[in-house]
């Protein structure tokens, strides 16, 4: 199959598309992993604004039980938000209370597949999707991963899945194995005592992707990746 | 169903279809589930329609359980026709007595193992093909989604060869309303078949989402 026949989406993240061949295959998974701090949800926030633009549906789940008023306060300061878009374009849902009240996982995937049916987005995250690996016995998570990925991918959207890397992995690795992409934020100490962000493509179905770690930006307009600058 | 779903759903039912017996949808392609479902919602839910759906690379389970979600149908017959490319499967077999249910059809190369999948059951036997037109003629439409993804799947040969076998079938099948969707981005040659065999073109414009 030429890549010609893939259709793909902007990801919103300036600099990231040309690593890509002009952005996520549709539809598609997307892991994008790092830890705490690295840009996971900006990353995910620009993804889904890119897609409000446009006239696409978005929907974000948290697994955090963060009321949306709170989000919007920190992310707001970003110049790419259009806080006109949540409600809206995007719907913001959050999952953490279901969470915290001890509901089985797959009441969890129903709320999910509720949500979807309601909205028929065309962007999707759920932030982080680490957090319910907790509440899942260890032989059924991956299987638990593989129904959850081919019913997101099923309906049809682009859904980006965002991993927490703890200090003893590289990257969720349970997760990388059932997506379509895999992207990692990391830091790095830089000769001056600073930390440099960088995000590194390891996975992307279908797409002769730039590999490397590549230098991000990070400033009121998010994130932006200086491909080819390591 | 959220408030803008609803107007896209208002729109398409007092606007778009009408009379006409064969649509083509063009839309950017990630919109493509959402108006196809759309449509799907209006003919079954609420007209109570039957017919068929071709889907290209949605496994039919899958397919299933979208169709459940949105209450448009619970019942229905469900074939994947896979990757078969040697024969096509003895698989429209099993009737549809009941009303409002639908025929799922999935699998890549499955536009043109449908339609000979049909003309191996009509040569069969004579009792066989009497059912299985009784059936075709029992339906309303018949909806392949979508243009787009089958070009992934299908040469461009292989593409046109499928519009004038399903161009004869629709002739056969006069009762069969047709809906077609692909996105804008078709090669010319195949949008301009598409085109020429439906008898209403919808573009659904990006204010319209």
């Amino acid at each position: 199959m030429e890549s010609d026949d893939f259709v793909r989406i902007k990801t919103g993240v300036p600099g990231l598309d040309e690593m890509i061949e002009g952005g996520f295959p549709f539809p598609s998974t997307i892991l994008v992993a790092g830890a705490a701090g690295t840009g996971k949800t900006t990353f995910c926030l620009q993804f889904l604004c890119e897609g409000a633009k446009n006239g696409e549906q978005g929907l974000f789940f948290t697994t955090l039980s963060e009321p949306t008023q709170w989000m919007l306060r920190f992310v707001s300061r970003f110049n790419f938000i259009n806080k006109d878009y949540f409600g809206k374009e995007i719907k913001y849902v959050e999952l953490g209370s279901l969470l915290q009240e001890g509901r089985d996982y797959k009441e969890v995937m129903d709320h999910i597949e509720e949500e979807i049916t309601e909205v028929m987005p065309q962007r999707i995250v759920i932030d982080p999707i680490t957090v319910i690996k907790d509440l899942i016995p260890a032989d059924k998570y991956r299987g638990f991963l593989y129904e959850l990925t081919m019913r997101l991918k099923n309906w049809q959207s682009a859904t980006i899945l965002t991993g927490e890397v703890l200090p003893n992995e590289p990257y969720p690795v349970e997760v990388s194995y059932i997506v379509d992409c895999v992207l990692l934020l990391t830091y790095k100490e830089a000769d001056e005592g600073h930390r440099r962000k960088y995000l590194e493509v390891l996975k992307m179905r279908g797409t002769n992707h730039q590999s490397g770690k590549n230098l991000v930006d990070v400033s009121r307009d998010g994130l932006l990746v200086q491909a080819g600058l390591r | 169903m959220t408030k803008k779903n609803l107007m896209i759903l208002n729109r398409i039912r007092q606007e778009v279809l009408s009379d006409h017996n064969r649509y083509l949808f063009v839309v950017r392609t990630p919109q493509i589930a959402r108006i196809n479902l759309t449509v799907l919602r209006i003919l079954m839910a609420e007209r109570k329609e039957r017919g068929i759906y071709i889907s290209i690379d949605k496994p039919d389970k899958h397919v299933k359980q979208i169709l459940e979600r949105h209450n448009i149908s619970r019942e229905g017959s469900y074939v994947d026709m896979g990757v078969q490319t040697e024969h096509a499967p003895d698989a429209i077999s099993s009737p549809m007595s009941t009303p409002n249910k639908i025929l799922v059809v999935s699998g890549i190369f499955c536009p043109t193992l449908f339609l000979d999948s049909i003309d191996a059951t009509m040569a069969s036997s004579p009792e066989a093909k009497e059912r299985i037109v009784a059936e075709l003629r029992s339906m309303n439409f018949i909806m392949v989604d979508n243009i787009s993804t089958m070009m992934a799947y299908n040469s461009n040969g292989k593409i046109h060869e499928f519009f004038a076998r399903f161009d004869a079938f629709l002739k056969e099948f006069t009762n069969l309303k047709c809906y077609l969707s692909t996105d804008r981005n078709l090669p010319e040659d195949v949008y301009q078949v598409a085109r020429k065999m439906v008898d209403r073109e919808v573009e659904i414009l990006d204010e319209w989402l």
